[in-house]
Parts: structure tokens; sequence; C-alpha cells
């Protein structure tokens, strides 16, 4: 069975910036270690979410291409342990 | 450094404020900014959603400029207060505030005995006791609050390491003890001793602590139409991922009329500082420390007057770039850009420079207009770029490094040394090096950790930011040229 995997992109443009999506980095060990080869974390360019004054749901983050608002380290944990379960 | 929720609602509130200045709309929308950024359906963080509530309007306070300890009646609406800082002239602000709704006034720093403790026939912990204060009670150590006098002798000698000290954040990260407690057991800082470090700020894991913004009227300026000077601090390159040609279009963009990078101002500043050094040192004088980091001043005015001789009087980096701006266009409002909250009171000592806004307020700004430097195309004149020494003022050693290179007496010899990161310990460093146990005969002396890339209102890591700035001037052969001397005259 081959093992599940997850891609998870962070917005890294200036909003999400400013609303902390750099404290992403301090999970990545982490989840290295947890889920060894199983999630793939890319910053990316703005994705255009916080257009229009749609500043209040950043950081946005994809999950497996799924847009998620209001991102931070503690919410990609849980979801990451629902998919991929704990270990 | 870890995610902090109270951060991110901190710079929401900033950008929702500013945008509501730019669309006119700040008194109608400003009482709504608690409900809307915690709606009904919202999880609470707190007990319920009406204190997260409560909460959010003493940080929207905090971001006109207005101390939550103020607040006498809690039904003023924050568009009050939102009046009454924009119709003072120029509003006195103190620098930070403690959120007492925020604060768990945490119990004075303690040691406690877990569970983990196994009421062990040796019982170390009740005979290593100065104080007889631990006792063993229902098969479990207990200790008496009232007679522990908190020597930890009890944690060392325990063999099961139950017991653990329980810290205050805010006190703990203080290096100059200026946070105690009032006869009410809150919090209170005390500002006959406070450095304006702002540690205390990112060390409360309830972000009870804040700085009070100076952001409404420099937006007021900003939207006025008056000349605004931004004077850029080397850090800013850190920050946001863009080069100095994008940020200047940035803040031009934001409504400054003028950008000056404070670099400039640092290039004035080697050069004074080395010529002070060396007349000095010629003098027979034994050591000369570095004067640009105004929290370090603080500390030396508050906590260490006995090395106020030994501080260099050239003036900062920002002194004379402010001076320059102040010089083309004496009228305009001069707003330092940088990490620092201390900026604000040297800013407030001198004559040249009006406001002070941080890297966050800044960034909040940039969401508010919606203006993303890493976008744009930076594509106007640049300006001439400051030479790498005087953009190294950004680091820790860079003021150091860049009069290293600057020094050309081969009649005495320079011997540089450099602090980092002000605590008690360097504080009594610092004491001895007055009393002729410091070797070298020049101290560079920056309060945070990194410099200024490490200073309190930063977005980016510390670390990072330090890398960023770092990499870029090793890839830069420019350096001070001597011929600089002579265009460096004081304006």
């Amino acid at each position: 069975m081959t093992e599940k995997r997850v891609t998870v992109e962070i917005c890294m443009g200036t909003t999400c910036f400013v609303l902390g999506a750099r404290d992403f980095s301090s999970i990545e060990d982490q989840i290295a270690l947890r889920w060894p080869g199983q999630v793939e974390i890319i910053p990316v360019h703005c994705m255009d979410f916080c257009r229009g004054g749609a500043f209040h749901g950043a950081p946005y983050m994809k999950v497996n291409h799924v847009p998620v608002g209001k991102a931070h380290p503690q919410l990609l944990m849980s979801m990451l342990e629902e998919m991929l379960g704990g270990k | 450094m870890h995610y902090n929720n109270a951060a991110r609602i901190s710079r929401e509130v900033i950008i929702r404020i500013a945008r509501g200045f730019s669309q006119k709309d700040l008194f109608r929308m400003i009482d709504r900014i608690p409900v809307d950024m915690v709606p009904k359906d919202e999880a609470n963080i707190r007990c319920c959603i009406y204190k997260d509530r409560a909460l959010i309007k003493y940080r929207c306070m905090a971001a006109l400029g207005i101390p939550a300890e103020d607040e006498t009646d809690e039904i003023t609406p924050l568009s009050e207060y939102a009046q009454r800082t924009l119709s003072a002239p120029d509003p006195e602000m103190p620098l930070l505030t403690i959120l007492h709704a925020a604060c768990t006034s945490c119990r004075k720093s303690h040691f406690h005995i877990t569970n983990a403790c196994k009421g062990c026939a040796a019982r170390p912990c009740t005979t290593v006791c100065p104080k007889g204060a631990v006792k063993v009670v229902h098969g479990q150590a207990v200790i008496d609050s009232d007679s522990c006098v908190n020597c930890g002798k009890c944690r060392q000698i325990c063999p099961y390491h139950a017991i653990v000290r329980i810290p205050v954040p805010c006190e703990e990260s203080c290096p100059v003890q200026a946070i105690r407690d009032n006869e009410a057991g809150q919090k209170v800082i005390d500002r006959q001793r406070c450095i304006s470090c702002g540690r205390c700020i990112g060390s409360c894991p309830f972000g009870a602590v804040m700085e009070c913004s100076q952001m409404l009227p420099i937006l007021r300026r900003l939207h006025g139409r008056g000349h605004v000077t931004a004077l850029a601090a080397p850090a800013l390159y850190g920050q946001f991922g863009a080069s100095w040609a994008q940020l200047e279009q940035a803040l031009l963009s934001i409504g400054f009329n003028e950008v000056i990078q404070v670099a400039q101002g640092a290039e004035e500043a080697i050069v004074h500082e080395t010529d002070e050094l060396y007349s000095r040192l010629s003098r027979k004088e034994s050591f000369m420390t570095s004067s640009c980091c105004p929290s370090y001043i603080e500390a030396v005015n508050k906590h260490i007057p006995e090395l106020k001789p030994f501080v260099s009087e050239t003036p900062s980096p920002m002194i004379y770039s402010a001076r320059r701006a102040k010089h083309q266009h004496p009228d305009t409002t001069v707003v330092f850009i940088g990490p620092c909250l201390a900026k604000r009171t040297e800013a407030a000592r001198s004559e040249v420079v009006d406001f002070v806004m941080t890297f966050e307020e800044l960034g909040a700004l940039f969401v508010a207009a919606e203006v993303f430097p890493p976008e744009l195309e930076g594509s106007r004149d640049p300006r001439r770029n400051p030479s790498v020494d005087a953009q190294g003022f950004a680091v820790s050693g860079g003021v150091a490094g860049a009069i290293a290179r600057a020094w050309n007496h081969h009649d005495i010899p320079l011997k540089p040394a450099v602090i980092q990161h002000l605590d008690k310990k360097q504080i009594t460093l610092l004491r001895q090096a007055v009393r002729g146990r410091y070797p070298g005969n020049f101290l560079e002396v920056m309060a945070c950790e990194h410099g200024c890339a490490g200073g309190p209102c930063s977005l980016e890591k510390p670390e990072t930011a330090e890398k960023k700035i770092t990499q870029r001037l090793s890839s830069t052969k420019q350096t001070l040229h001597r011929d600089a001397r002579q265009e460096l005259s004081p304006v």
C-alpha cells in the first residue's frame, strides 16, 4: 500500500507574511519527523486570496490544493493528523 | 520564536484602522472592529467571545496611541478615543501599555512540586531547605510559599526532577527589573527603570504588553497636504523580501513624499565616531562605546550612569539622516521606520524626528493599502546606495566592523569588541568595564540579539533577517571609500 502524501502550499505574499505566515517554518522539522517524506511544504508567491479587503482570512494556505484561511501552525498540525494519522 | 496569535490580532487591528482612515470611514467602522473580528459564530480564544471582543477593544486603544490603563469608563466608544487622538496637535503617547484584562497577573516566580514527586523515603528536599519550607503532606512534598525564599535548592536536589520553577515571562525577559506588581497585584511598568527594549512585548504568552502606536498621527500626515519624509532603517532590507528600489516605491505609494535610507546617516556617523574615538584614545582615555542603540543609552542613563563618560557623543545615524531631511525640507514631517521601540525615546529628545513607525506597523499599512513590495517594479531611479559598512549597522558587529575598516591610525591599534542582547549579565560586564576590566578600546553595544535585525517590532525572524542583510552585503564589493570622508560633512 502506498503511503498517503499531502502537499501544503503556504502563501508568502505580503499580507500573509505580515499576519504570521513566517511562523510555519517553526514546525517544518516536526512535520518531517512525524510524517517523513509524506508532507511537502511549498512556500509560494501571493495566491491573491487577500485582495479586495479579504486580508482578515490571512495567512492562507492550500492543503492538497484546497484553500484554507486563518492558517496557523497548530491548525496545519491537526489537519495533518487527521489526514495522515498520529504516530 | 513561535506562533503568537496575539501578534496577529494586533496587526489586524492596525490594518483595519488604517483602512478605515484611508476610506474616510474610521469613526463609523472602528466601533465595529471587535465584533467584526470576533463574530458570533467564531470559536473563542478566552472564556467567551465577549472577553475576546473586550480585549480587541483595548488593542484598538493601544493602536490609537491610548494606553488601556487610561480607560475610566468602559462605555466610551473607540470612535471617541480616535477623535481624541486626532484632535490633539501632537498627542503625548506613552511607549508601552499593559492590558490588565489580558494579563493573568502571574504569581511571582516560584518553585512548585509537581505530581512527579514520589514522597520518597530520603526526602532530601525537606532537609536541604534553609527555611524549612518543604513539608510532606499525604505522601507528597509541598512548599509553604510564605516561608520559601526561592533559593531553588530543593529543585537541585530532587532525584526525580519533580520540582519546577514557574517564571513570570515578562519579568524574566526584562533586563532591568522594570516590571513589578502594584497594590492590586497587577503588573505595571516602572518608567523610571524601563529601557524601552520591548522584550516584554514578545515574551507575554497572553499578548498583554503592547506598544501605544503613533500610527494615527502618522496616517493623518500621510493623507494630508504636508511633506512627509520616511527615514528607512537599514534593517528594513531584511523584512519584506524586496529590493531597496521596491521598498522605496512602496513607501512612496502609501503617501510618503521622500525616502531617505538611514544608512546615509550611518556613513556620517562612521566618519565622526572614528574621529571621536581616535581623539579620545589620543587623550589616553581607556575606551569608548558606541551610541547608536537608544535602548543601550537608556540603560546607561538609568542603570549604569558611571559609564556615561565612555559613551560616544556622535549622534546616531537616525539623527544625521533626519537633519539632512529637515535641511532639504524644513517643514517636512520626519518619520523614522525601524524595528525598534526605544527609537521613540531618542526621537522625543531630538528636535528633528517627529514620529517613529515600527516594521509591524509598516507591514500593516502596506496590507491596508494593498501595496505589496515584492510585486512592484522598483523602476524609479535608485538613489546612491549607501556603503556596505553603513548598511551593516543593521546587524550586530556592523558598527565595530565599519570603524575597524575606517581606522587608519597606526599609532594606536584598534581593539574592538561587541555586546549584543543586553541582559543582567552584560550590564554587570559594562559596570566592570568602567572599573578598568575591559582590555579593548572600542565597544559596540546593541540591546537586541542579532542587532537591529532582531528588533522587537520586526516581522521576519531575527536570524533570517540578519542572514538576508549579511548575504546581500557580502555579495556587494562596495565599501566606504576613503574619499567619501570629503563629502560627508555634517548638514
